[in-house]
């Protein structure tokens, strides 16, 4: 993993907002997304924090924050 | 090489299960996998469907329809309407399903024709094996391997198997709506009608619908395009409620992505169909996904019987099925989707102009072409580049 990426961050998912409808999984390019059932799974290595799921999300579930 | 089935459908959503369906009626050794636990649950769907769309398949059982209505109203941005009647409005108007019922009936009814059905059980991946594939399955803890002749992807708006057998399925933001709906008890609406609100005001890059399903108990959801908005379709559609129906309860959440993008070029790769949501096949205009679903799962079925008989999974040979959908729905998802963003250009006071400018019309007598037509003729300088696809 990149340095740069590294310090902008990581995608965290609302477990309690997730309605896992796989909306997010549709509109990734990157295939870093998987809906297991009803588990919303990230690839990290993969995530370029485009933020496409996030903007997508109906629930409003997804959200880049900062990485310690 | 040996096969332990000809097909194996992947998703038991109401394409996938006609296309189980279709194809083990015509006696092919077919596999129903569903991931979830349950079939028909979560629902991701505001459940509106026309008459015509399940007579041409089905006896119509009475516990699938929660509430038949007479037609559809339309809400411009300044409140002014249209009203049409079922039967002009198109694919969507006509019956509100409950779908947790109606999915499990027809997973049923492909069990019936001789299609073996399992739950709660994955696919993971899937890979060319001479002329035939092999698709990873875990289920319950156990993974294992089965090879088939030709695999359905019927796996939703979150398909793997297009991806997989290498169709880019991925959708831009701007060909997906966000949806957030809730089935709300106590409020007041004309239960005969489903009715939708247009503009900018109410659903940037969509509408807002409210599908009956008993009394005082509707579907009452939202579609925004996210391109359009930096907010989420509930911020929109909670505005709405307390608006309108503030004492009302919400007794059901339900979210998802519709695809508008207006269909795949093609669904077919070697050994692989996809239908329904999976093959982006939802209306762009409308959002309505069952009606194609049902057709395309059919289509692609009668297609892996032609198949299996010739021995021929090649990508050509399954153009077939690209051919049968393209000539049924292609056209109208390839208008709809001209139309689509023709609305999205316009601002709310244009929107409004042109419903004014039919709410005179009877509609009972109306179809949505003749409609369209009128439209067009009151409205020619919004309208003009239209006219082709009407007139």
């Amino acid at each position: 993993m990149d340095a740069g990426k590294d310090s902008e961050g990581r995608l965290v998912i609302d477990r309690y907002k997730c309605a896992y409808c796989g909306a997010c999984i549709a509109v990734c390019k990157y295939d870093a997304n998987l809906l297991i059932e009803t588990f919303v799974w990230v690839d990290e290595e993969k995530c370029t924090l485009c933020k496409a799921c996030a903007k997508t999300c109906p629930m409003r579930a997804i959200e880049v924050v900062e990485k310690r | 090489m040996d096969y332990d089935y000809d097909l194996i459908v992947i998703g038991a959503g109401p394409g996938g299960s006609m296309a189980a369906k279709t194809a083990a009626e015509e006696g092919l050794d077919v596999l129903l996998i569903e991931k979830r636990q349950e079939i028909g649950a979560p629902v991701r769907c505001a459940e509106g469907v026309s008459r015509e769309a399940l007579e041409e398949f089905f006896e119509i059982e009475k516990s699938w329809i929660a509430r038949e209505v007479v037609g559809a109203v339309i809400y411009g941005p300044d409140g002014s309407s249209i009203k049409m009647a079922a039967r002009m409005a198109g694919n969507e108007v006509g019956f509100v399903l409950e779908r947790k019922i109606f999915d499990r009936a027809l997973a049923r009814m492909a069990a019936k024709a001789g299609a073996e059905v399992v739950v709660k059980t994955t696919a993971t991946s899937m890979k060319r094996i001479n002329d035939g594939i092999e698709v990873e399955l875990k289920r319950m803890g156990e993974s294992y391997k089965l090879r088939t002749k030709l695999v359905i992807g019927a796996d939703g708006i979150e398909s793997r198997v297009g991806k997989w057998a290498g169709i880019d399925t991925t959708l831009k933001i701007g060909e997906i709506e966000s949806c957030i709906q809730y089935l709300m008890a106590g409020i007041d609406f004309d239960p005969d009608y489903t009715h939708f609100w247009l503009g900018n005001c109410y659903a940037p890059g969509g509408y807002i619908w409210l599908f009956p399903k008993g009394d005082g108990v509707a579907n009452v959801g939202i579609g925004v395009l996210p391109t359009k908005t930096r907010e989420g379709p509930k911020h929109h559609l909670d505005a709405f409620i307390k608006e309108r129906y503030p004492d009302g309860e919400i007794i059901e959440i339900v979210a998802g992505g519709v695809p508008v993008s207006g269909g795949l070029e093609s669904a077919v790769a070697d050994n692989v169909m996809l239908v329904g949501d999976a093959a982006r096949h939802a209306d762009p205009m409308t959002g309505g996904g069952i009606a194609n679903a049902i057709k395309g799962g059919y289509f692609a079925g009668k297609v892996a019987k032609e198949a299996v008989e010739a021995e021929n999974f090649s990508r050509e040979f399954l153009k077939r099925y690209d051919e049968l959908w393209k000539g049924d729905f292609g056209e109208t998802l390839r208008k709809n989707k001209i139309i689509q963003k023709k609305i999205l250009k316009m601002d709310d006071e244009t929107l409004a102009k042109l419903i004014r400018s039919v709410s005179g019309y009877d509609l009972e007598q109306i179809s949505l072409r003749r409609l369209m037509i009128e439209l067009i003729k009151k409205n020619p300088r919004i309208l003009w580049d239209l006219r082709d696809l009407f007139m």
